[in-house]
């Protein structure tokens, strides 16, 4: 490689350099960019420079100022001689250490070396990702928290704080690394008051610790309650104010410390232009979080200018200059309203904050475009008068784009000038990490904002699939982000709601096919996603239903029912159970032959009562339809399955779903054949059952109930008189015709059609309880 | 032009000072956009005494305006290292949030090794600083590639990229990085003075078609020039030619 920079630099002139060479020049750099892990053109072998800064060296500078037992330093000199025998070295630099430039044994060294040693580290890591992460692996963090504790000397402090301020930007691993090595104590214990340049380090370091790893750090301050009232008397204009602003806004937890003292505190900074982004930002941090009761004192904040109040307030600024502005103010009247304090007709939805929201949908910046759309989900979720209101076909084909691949990154490229193929090779290759990102967020809430506005209106499932986002969604279903395959699952599923979409578009689409697929993802938040959305895809009348069972999607939903995750378990229940609705016998004996008694045993005396429920109910469409399904059922495992109906009256009488499900099982086996009908009539534990529940004080219990009466009791089958009498011999018609006075329309019908079946058979009693009727 | 001069109406001195009587502009306002325009644009000394002079407190710590002039210049000088110290002691956030600059500033340190003819420490650079945050960033490759370029010239100012030898280039990077740190304070890049005597101009302009009245020809004095004087001077070619002389006037950084 050397060979081509000679040959470039005694290149005859250059107009013959770039008529001879150009081939090669581009040729020559398109193999260096395509090497698999990317190494710069380097034109000479290593050699030592004064621009080249050795890391451990700086570390070793750092910790030199510390004493030879302090804890951080033993753990750093044990990281040193690991590196100094070569064994564990990973780059050349390392190696060239030499090992005897400071020794731990040597005198503890001064703050003004010190402060010159983290100076350098510091202007070492800001700006460069892989440096940080270089110098945390050097147990850079620890030593830079004990020197904090150590030194009495504000620059020192000062450059110490900056320094973690650094190495905690972007990144869980090093906040985790921070706390862990009691960073965040160590940082509230320095007395800043005497110096402004240290108070607003602090606060700033403070600011990105909170902003990188929010559930981290939260979690310390959630313990330290009394520094985050330090931090509201901090509230003010300056730099270190408007940090305090931020950490108040997202480190209070508790409605209880938003006093009216910091309200009064924040509302003067919302009128000043240099600190209304931060502020509106906080108020929208704050509402987010906080009670009704909260958001109705923010409402009536004053004095705020001519503005009647907050809300009046956040509507003027959307139509402000900077779209993160209008971003927090429509992001504060959406949690106003969704507190309850403001009401719908005075949101403006249509006439103002939708208007804004679509805009923020096309602005410059990605963070907005990221968060817009989550806005609008949050806005019209489980809301279908707000969806009425949302939808447009502006903001749908806003957020189709989001779904389309982004080229507006690499148009900033171009527009520099001439672009080599090698970097467009380069790019398509190894697309930067960051930008993969934004591009995952984006697809993400896009998704999700679609899904939220058609999760309720079918009018607006139809505006969408017109919109031809299905191709598009198909496709985001194998995507590679976690994030961005749930979201597509979300859609999908509120797409899925619709019968008619479920018979055509979807289906057009091949929607089913990925989304089986998904179910054996690796992450098992997106195979909950996926199962919940094969429940509605796999409903009677989807032709999806047919493929779900043919390729293997019952053995795979099974295998997933008995997963440690409760939801995916639930999701997967549900879904055969869905399968099993009004199904026909082969499609029966395939979920059948798959799950078997043992394992739908397992399932009926799950921990959770929601699954319980589920399975409880699988059984009941099991045993649902002509003679046949009946009997297979109770050939199989009829005798278990009345043990465990006994069991589930006996043992969940308190849980009236259960109960009820059991009826309808009872029920559903009593439109079987005559012999069905007798074991149940001879079975003494479910018939007392079954006459409780007629005067069960849940209505919905005694309506299925009463099911089984009316099935038992069918007067054209074989065998009716019998169990009528039966019947009698346990009270039942007593206890119906005291029902026909029941509060509930739904009793009353079915007791009504039960008294007729009843009517068919002669008994003493019809002449007893002519009176009573009256 | 003739069919609207016909209805042309002309506004007499008297008549427009009334109208400007009636619009109320405070003091305060004034003096606040006068602080605006000596903050941003870096003059410390002017800014200090104004505040004395009129009362008006400043919308950011003036000590700060040194700090960010004394980068400004050390750009300008092409002491890139120094400039990255002051702005990350400054603070140390505005490059870490800003990986395009941040990898601007080092990539004109490279140019200013290469200037000085330090080759092999503009190699050993490239390949210890810039490679790791290109494979961090590929979008910056390509500026990259072209620094490097450089090198393979023996005439480097006059080849396809010797633009990146010039002045204007550091002058890029100044301004760049003078941005970031007014963002950093929550305050504008460039100063509302120069846009609103931008808007003057424009206005005048668009009035000059349909009427005649006092008009500003000296935006330094903003002295009123009565209708008719104006009128024998000439047309509206003229007046916004003076107005952009006057814009032109006003110490604008580019």
């Amino acid at each position: 490689m050397s060979n081509m920079l000679t040959n470039f630099r005694s290149a005859p002139s250059l107009s013959d350099f770039w008529s001879q060479q150009r081939f090669s020049y581009s040729f020559n750099y398109f193999l260096i960019w395509q090497s698999p892990s990317l190494t710069l053109p380097i034109f000479i072998p290593k050699m030592p420079s004064r621009v080249a800064v050795e890391p451990l060296e700086v570390v070793a500078a750092v910790r030199s100022r510390l004493g030879a037992n302090s804890p951080a330093g033993l753990q750093f000199d044990a990281l040193r001689d690991s590196h100094s025998t070569g064994s564990t070295s990973t780059t050349a630099t390392m190696m060239q250490l030499d090992s005897s430039s400071s020794h731990p044994d040597t005198a503890v060294a001064s703050d003004a070396e010190a402060i010159s040693a983290v100076r350098l580290l510091k202007n070492e890591i800001i700006g460069s990702l892989s440096k940080k992460t270089a110098y945390a692996q050097l147990a850079a963090i620890p030593l830079l928290v004990e020197l904090l504790d150590a030194t009495q000397n504000d620059e020192l402090k000062l450059q110490v704080v900056a320094t973690l301020g650094s190495l905690a930007h972007d990144s869980n691993a090093r906040v985790a690394a921070i706390v862990q090595a009691g960073g965040i104590a160590a940082l509230t214990r320095v007395q800043a008051q005497s110096s402004s340049r240290l108070l607003e380090a602090l606060m700033r370091t403070l600011k990105i610790i909170v902003a990188s790893d929010e559930s981290a750090a939260g979690e310390w301050f959630s313990q330290h309650q009394q520094f985050v009232n330090r931090v509201a008397e901090m509230i003010g204009p300056s730099s270190s104010g408007l940090d305090a602003v931020y950490l108040f806004s997202r480190l209070h937890t508790s409605g209880g410390q938003l006093t009216d003292a910091t309200l009064d505190k924040l509302a003067p900074l919302l009128q000043q232009s240099a600190s209304l982004e931060p502020t509106i930002e906080a108020f929208a941090a704050l509402l987010r979080s906080t009670s009704a009761l909260i958001a109705r004192r923010i409402l009536a904040l004053s004095p705020l200018s001519s503005n009647s109040n907050f809300a009046a307030l956040a509507k003027n600024l959307l139509k402000h200059k900077s779209s993160t502005v209008r971003l927090h103010a429509c992001s504060c009247l959406i949690s106003l309203y969704k507190a309850n304090v403001l009401p719908l007709q005075e949101l403006g939805a249509n006439e103002v904050l939708m208007p804004a929201l679509v805009k923020l949908l096309g602005d410059a910046s990605s963070k907005v475009r990221i968060l817009a759309p989550q806005l609008i989900a949050r806005l019209v979720d489980d809301h279908e008068e707000l969806q009425k209101l949302a939808i447009d076909p502006d903001v749908i084909n806003k957020l189709a784009v989001y779904l389309k691949d982004e080229t507006n990154e690499s148009n900033d490229t171009s527009a520099i000038g001439m672009q080599s193929p090698s970097i467009a090779a380069y790019m398509q290759l190894h697309a930067p990490t960051q930008e993969l990102k934004a591009q995952a967020s984006l697809r993400c809430s896009a998704l999700l904002a679609l899904a939220a506005l058609c999760s309720k209106r079918e009018e607006n499932r139809k505006a969408i699939a017109d919109a031809r986002v299905l191709p598009k969604l198909v496709e985001l279903l194998e995507y590679r982000d976690e994030s961005v395959r749930i979201a597509a699952c979300q859609l999908a599923r509120s797409l899925s709601r619709s019968v008619k979409h479920l018979r055509s578009s979807l289906v057009d689409a091949g929607v089913a096919k990925p989304l089986l697929k998904l179910l054996s993802d690796p992450s098992t938040v997106v195979q909950t996603a996926a199962s919940a959305t094969i429940c509605n895809i796999v409903l009677d009348f989807s032709p999806m239903k047919k493929m779900v069972l043919e390729s293997g999607g019952v053995a795979k939903l099974v295998e997933l029912s008995f997963k440690d995750d409760h939801d995916l378990r639930l999701n997967c229940v549900w879904a055969l159970k869905n399968i099993l609705y009004q199904a026909e016998l082969q499609d029966k004996n395939k979920v059948l032959s798959e799950l078997g008694w043992s394992k739908l045993y397992r399932l009926l005396n799950d921990t959770h009562e929601d699954i319980r429920e589920q399975a409880l109910t699988l059984v009941r469409n099991l045993v649902h339809g002509a003679l046949e399904d009946i009997g297979r059922v109770m050939a199989e495992f009829g005798e278990p399955l009345l043990e465990h109906l006994q069991k589930v009256f006996q043992e969940e009488a308190n849980a009236p779903v259960l109960v009820q499900q059991a009826l309808y099982v009872v029920c559903n086996i009593a439109t079987g054949s005559e012999a069905h009908k007798t074991t149940l009539i001879q079975n003494p534990l479910i018939m007392t059952s079954l006459v409780e529940a007629l005067s069960h004080a849940d209505p919905g219990v005694r309506v299925a109930a009463v099911w089984c009466v009316i099935n038992l009791a069918w007067a054209e089958e074989t065998g009716a008189s019998d169990r009528v009498a039966r019947l009698r011999e346990l009270h039942v018609d007593r206890l119906l015709l005291a029902m026909s006075e029941d509060y509930d329309l739904d009793v009353r019908d079915r007791v009504k059609t039960a008294l007729e079946q009843f009517a068919h058979f002669e008994s003493d009693l019809a002449s007893v309880s002519s009176p009573m009727e009256s | 032009m003739d069919s609207t001069s016909a209805a042309t109406k002309t506004i007499t001195r008297a008549e427009w000072q009334t109208m400007l009587d009636s619009v109320s502009v405070s003091k305060s306002s004034l003096n606040r956009l006068v602080m605006n325009y000596l903050v941003i644009e870096g003059y410390k000394d002017a800014a200090e005494r104004f505040a004395s002079e009129c009362g008006e407190t400043p919308t950011v710590d003036l000590s700060s305006i040194e700090d960010r002039m004394c980068i400004r210049t050390a750009v300008q000088r092409g002491a890139i290292e120094e400039a990255i110290e002051l702005v990350n002691d400054l603070n140390p956030d505005i490059l870490d949030t800003n990986p395009k600059l941040c990898f601007q500033l080092q990539l004109q340190r490279l140019i200013e090794l290469i200037r000085a003819g330090q080759i092999d420490e503009a190699l050993a650079f490239a390949q210890s600083e810039l490679a790791p945050r290109g494979e961090e960033q590929p979008q910056f490759l390509e500026e990259l590639e072209k620094a490097l370029a450089l090198l393979a010239f023996d005439n480097q100012r006059t080849s396809p990229v010797g633009h990146l030898l010039d002045l204007a280039q550091r002058q890029k990077t100044a301004s760049a990085l003078n941005a970031a740190i007014l963002a950093s304070q929550n305050q504008e890049r460039d100063p509302k003075l120069p846009s609103l005597l931008k808007m003057l101009a424009w206005a005048q302009t668009q009035l000059d078609d349909r009427t005649k009245y006092p008009r500003i020809n000296d935006v330094v004095t903003g002295a009123l020039q009565d209708p008719e004087e104006s009128a024998t001077s000439g047309s509206s070619a003229s007046g916004s030619g003076a107005a952009g002389t006057s814009n032109g006037s006003v110490p604008m950084r580019i």
